[in-house]
C-alpha cells in the first residue's frame, strides 16, 4: 500500500518550498564537503586530472550515476527518501550537478584552477574531484543523522539538543572539545603532506581573506543549515559561545590552533609569521570541516 | 511502497539548473572529443627582466606545452656561456597538461647579459 512519510518534507513543516529546497541543497553540499575535503589535498588527484582523456571523463560521468542512483533510492540528501526511481535519476543528476560545481568552487579556492588553466584540465580535475563530492552527497541525509526512517533536522535533531541541555555538562567545553577531536581526525593526514606548502605558495593576502570567509561560511552552513542532526537543539544551547555566529567563529579559531600545532608537530612550522599564516589558513579548511563534523558527531 | 511528495515548484528549478550544468559538462567534454589531440609539445623561454638579488641574478623561464596531450617529468635545461665557460641549471615540471604554462626561476652568479643565455625543454616522458 502506498503511504507518505511523514517527514518534514523537503526542509522542514513551516518552511516554504524555497526555503526547504535551499536547505537541502545546504544539506548537499554540506555532506559533500564532509566527505569530499580530505581528496581535495592529495596533488595526485590533480595529476590524474591532468592527464585524463575525453573518453575517460565521459567514463567518470556515467560510471558516477550508478552509485548515486543506489544512494539515492535509500538515502539522498532530500528530508524524504527517494523510492521511485524516477525521483532517484533526479535527484541523482542534482547531486552530480552540486557536487561538480562544490568541487570546482573549491578547486579554485585553493587555486588549483584558475582562469589560465587549459578548460581539459578543468574538466578532468573537477570531474575527479566531484567523485567524493558527489558520494557525500548521496550520503547527506544519513550523515550524521542516525537513521534511515526519521525525519531529518526537526525530528532527531530536537531529541540531540535536549538530551545534551538535560545531561548539564558545559556546553561550551563539549563543543570545544569535539571540534579539536574533529579538526585533528581530518588535518593529521594532510598537516605533514606537501600540499599544504604547495597551495600556501600559490596564496596571496586578500585570497587568504576569502578563504576565511569561505571556511566559516561551510563550518556555519554544515553544522547551522544542513539540518543534520542536533541542529534544532543546537540553536537552544545556553553559554557564551553558544550563538550560531559566535560558535563559528570560536571552533574556526580552535581549528586554526589544532592546524599550528599540526603543523608544528610534524616540523612544517618553523617558518616566518606571514607564511606560517597562510599555512595554518590553508591547513584550516579542512580542520574547520573536519571540526563541524566532529561537533554534529560527538 | 513508500512515495515522495510531488515535487514542488523549486524542485524543479534545481533540477532544471543541474541540468544546465550537466549539459555545460557534457558539452565541454564533447569540445575536447571534437577538437583532437596534437602530441605535446613543451618549449620553454625567457620571460621579464633579470633581476639582481644578493649579487645573484635570477632568470624567470615560462614553459608552455603547445601541443594538446600531457608531458610529464618536462625537463628544462639553462646555459649560460660566459667567456667560453658554460653554467648550466636544471628544472623539472612534474605534469604540464596540454597548452598549460609554468613558470620557473634559475639563478646564476653571473649576469646573463653578460654571455650567452640558452633555456631550452630537454626532455619529457609521455604518461
Amino acid at each position: 500500500m502506498d503511504h507518505v512519510l511523514a517527514s518534514p518534507a523537503r526542509g522542514g513543516p513551516d518552511r516554504g518550498p524555497w526555503a526547504g529546497e535551499l536547505i537541502g541543497v545546504v544539506r548537499a553540499v554540506a555532506g559533500g564537503l564532509l566527505f569530499g575535503v580530505p581528496l581535495l589535498f592529495t596533488m595526485e588527484v590533480w595529476w590524474t586530472g591532468t592527464r585524463t582523456s575525453p573518453t575517460q571523463m565521459v567514463a567518470v560521468l556515467s560510471l558516477l550515476f550508478i552509485p548515486l542512483l543506489v544512494l539515492n533510492r535509500t538515502e539522498g540528501f532530500r528530508g524524504q527518501r527517494d523510492v521511485r526511481l524516477v525521483d532517484a535519476a533526479a535527484d541523482s543528476i542534482e547531486a552530480m550537478a552540486i557536487g561538480i560545481v562544490v568541487a570546482a568552487v573549491v578547486l579554485v579556492l585553493l587555486r588549483e584552477l584558475t582562469l589560465d588553466t587549459p578548460v581539459g584540465v578543468w574538466l578532468g580535475k573537477v570531474l575527479y574531484e566531484a567523485v567524493p563530492f558527489c558520494l557525500g552527497i548521496g550520503v547527506a541525509r544519513h550523515f550524521l543523522h542516525g537513521g534511515r526512517t526519521g525525519d531529518d533536522d526537526d525530528g532527531d535533531g530536537d531529541g540531540a539538543g535536549r538530551q545534551r541541555i538535560q545531561s548539564g555538562y558545559s556546553e561550551d567545553l563539549a563543543d570545544l572539545g569535539a571540534t579539536t577531536i574533529g579538526a585533528a581526525f581530518i588535518a593529521l593526514a594532510i598537516a605533514p603532506t606537501d600540499e599544504i606548502p604547495m597551495i600556501s605558495a600559490t596564496m596571496t593576502p586578500a585570497w587568504l581573506l576569502v578563504m576565511v570567509a569561505a571556511t566559516l561560511l561551510f563550518s556555519y552552513a554544515i553544522v547551522f543549515v544542513a539540518g543534520f542532526a542536533g541542529q534544532e537543539g543546537r540553536r537552544r544551547q545556553q553559554g557564551p559561545f553558544q550563538h550560531p555566529l559566535t560558535e563559528t567563529l570560536v571552533c574556526y579559531l580552535v581549528a586554526l590552533a589544532v592546524s599550528l600545532f599540526l603543523l608544528w608537530m610534524f616540523q612544517r612550522g618553523q617558518l616566518p609569521a606571514e607564511d606560517l599564516l597562510t599555512r595554518i589558513i590553508v591547513l584550516g579548511l579542512p580542520a574547520s570541516v573536519g571540526g563541524a563534523a566532529g561537533r554534529l558527531a560527538l | 511502497m513508500v512515495r515522495r511528495d510531488p515535487r514542488t515548484g523549486a524542485e524543479w528549478v534545481t533540477l532544471a539548473v543541474s541540468c544546465a550544468v550537466l549539459a555545460l559538462v557534457v558539452g565541454l567534454i564533447a569540445v575536447q572529443f571534437r577538437g583532437g589531440r596534437s602530441d605535446a609539445a613543451p618549449r620553454a623561454e625567457v620571460v621579464g627582466q633579470e633581476r639582481t638579488v644578493g649579487g645573484q641574478h635570477f632568470v624567470t623561464v615560462e614553459v608552455e606545452n603547445t601541443g594538446d596531450a600531457t608531458a610529464a617529468n618536462v625537463q628544462i635545461t639553462a646555459d649560460l656561456v660566459i667567456d667560453g665557460e658554460t653554467t648550466s641549471g636544471d628544472q623539472t615540471v612534474d605534469f604540464l597538461a596540454g597548452h598549460e604554462t609554468e613558470r620557473m626561476v634559475f639563478v646564476f652568479d653571473d649576469p646573463p647579459s653578460d654571455g650567452a643565455l640558452t633555456v631550452a625543454v630537454t626532455g619529457f616522458a609521455v604518461p
